[in-house]
């Protein structure tokens, strides 16, 4: 994807230090970078805090972005980075439990609860890519791109990240 | 298990907006951090390689010196110590030193046969068992003797939920294991608002202390969107599914109140209504403390009694925010 001549200036405003101008770059990949986040992370003020770490590591290292190269999945790979660095800490598996499920629950909540549970147990790569293909809906380049391998390579992580969740997802008990 | 069906379950899952006026807070921060992406790293400067020598060399004694002292401290007995009782950068210290500690204390337990959740959970009850320790060591500055008592009850809870989370691993009992290590959000989160806010605390101006009191009463007051969450009303009856999400939002919420009225801490001329909104919001925490051991034990009458305790005290810390 190439720049248009607006984003052009945007990103030399932003790299000589105008932080109005980098904000305004961000703004179309604000939501998407937010559900990445919150499918990594499973809690949405989690996932407003690393979207925001992300912006200010990714202004800084704005340089690094090669001309012409397209931001979102580069910004993408600094925001699931950072959600990586935020699921290492200790506690962060405790905060994330849900909650013991109950007769009154719903089967949505049930299977919502339920996925979230087989995701933790995933590790944060295949968590990823699942997570791209699946709820950012992402095409396999794009995923490519963010992750810096090759198509073929990304369609092959997702395979076997299904592969790998398919025994430890279930609904009230049956397997899917 | 196709494609189709996994994206409407992640869908499904997940399906959350960002939080109401996400972006434009990230934008001003952006704003106001204008410029900052031309600073320099602090070690961009050139370095010889005699002062990188002699820095090392000053390093090593001053390395060695922080040892020595460690060990000798580390040698003293706690007990018959003088406490620290007026310090409050030694009162400070002291949380942020076991605060670490605990943050740095592997946790990989999630799940109730991880292999690791044995030594896990054991290592980390001795971590909190030492800060419980130290901080009957301390005596707690005053304007921290409120917080204090309540970070004793979030350590001994927690201590609690780890040690049932560790009997619900020895007899594979998943559902206390789930319920164990739920409620113990509860605790975490406090503990995580209240160390950072005990370490970080910092006196204030009387404007800075005012500007304070209306943007939580902005919250409690204006959001009428957590009106439901802050009478705890879904929680009616014990098996309503969403109250356990309410006591963890609430204990979330009391909990950051509870943690600016520390870090921001009360001129002399507000220290009493300080002290009044300090004391109320304890009453709030307490009340949540017992909703979640009511949840826990699946007891509807402790549930009742600590919910209409919690309303009692939110009432209170309304007025207190008013006045």
């Amino acid at each position: 994807m190439q720049f248009g001549h607006d984003e052009v200036e945007l990103i030399r405003d932003a790299k000589a230090g105008d932080g109005g101008a980098f904000a305004e770059l961000l703004r179309p990949e604000y939501d998407v970078a937010f559900r990445l986040a919150l499918g990594l992370l499973h809690d949405a003020n989690e996932a407003e805090d690393a979207v925001q770490e992300a912006a200010f590591k990714a202004w800084r290292r704005l340089g690094n972005l090669r001309e012409g190269a397209s931001l979102r999945p580069w910004f993408l790979g600094i925001v699931a980075n950072q959600c990586r660095d935020v699921s290492r800490s200790a506690w962060w598996s405790v905060l994330k439990v849900d909650p013991p499920e109950t007769a009154a629950m719903t089967a949505d909540l049930a299977e919502a609860i339920d996925l979230r549970r087989a995701l933790r147990r995933l590790g944060h790569d295949e968590r990823l890519v699942l997570v791209l293909r699946y709820y950012v809906d992402m095409p396999f380049e794009e995923i490519a791109t963010t992750l810096g391998i090759s198509t073929k390579a990304a369609r092959s992580r997702v395979e076997r990240a299904v592969h790998r969740l398919r025994p430890i997802v279930h609904v009230q008990g049956a397997a899917v | 298990m196709d494609d189709m069906n996994l994206f409407n379950r992640f869908h499904a899952a997940f399906e959350e907006a960002p939080p109401r006026g996400a972006f434009e807070r990230l934008q001003s921060d952006l704003i106001k951090h204008s410029a900052a992406p031309r600073a320099r790293p602090a070690f961009q400067m050139r370095w010889s390689r005699m002062s990188l020598r002699l820095t090392a060399a000053v390093a090593v004694v001053v390395i060695a010196i922080a040892l020595i002292a460690a060990y000798i401290a580390a040698q003293r007995p706690s007990v018959g110590s003088v406490p620290a009782s007026d310090s409050v950068a030694g009162y400070q210290s002291m949380v942020q030193a076991n605060y670490n500690a605990w943050l740095n204390t592997p946790f990989s337990c999630h799940t109730l046969t991880d292999s690791s959740c044995s030594t896990d959970l054991a290592t980390n009850q001795a971590v909190l068992l030492k800060w419980r320790n130290e901080l009957d060591s301390f005596r707690a500055p005053n304007q921290f003797a409120v917080i204090d008592a309540q970070l004793r009850k979030h350590l001994d809870a927690m201590f609690q939920k780890l040690g049932a989370t560790a009997t619900a691993v020895n007899s594979h009992n998943q559902s206390q294991f789930d319920n164990a290590m739920f409620y113990g959000r509860i605790d975490v989160t406090w503990l995580n608002h209240a160390a950072q806010a005990i370490a970080s605390s910092h006196g204030a101006t009387s404007s800075q202390y005012v500007a304070l009191v209306h943007a939580e009463r902005a919250t409690l007051i204006g959001c009428s969107s957590c009106q439901q969450d802050l009478t705890l009303g879904d929680c009616a009856t014990i098996g309503d599914p969403i109250c356990p999400h309410d006591v963890t939002t609430d204990s979330d919420l009391v909990g950051t109140m509870q943690a600016d009225f520390v870090k921001t801490a009360a001129p002399a001329e507000f220290s009493d209504q300080n002290s009044t909104v300090q004391i109320d919001l304890a009453q709030a925490d307490n009340a949540l403390i017992a909703a979640g051991n009511a949840l826990l034990q699946n007891d509807s009458a402790a549930l009742k009694s600590a919910r209409a305790a919690y309303l009692d005290a939110m009432s209170a810390v309304s007025a207190d925010l008013q006045s």
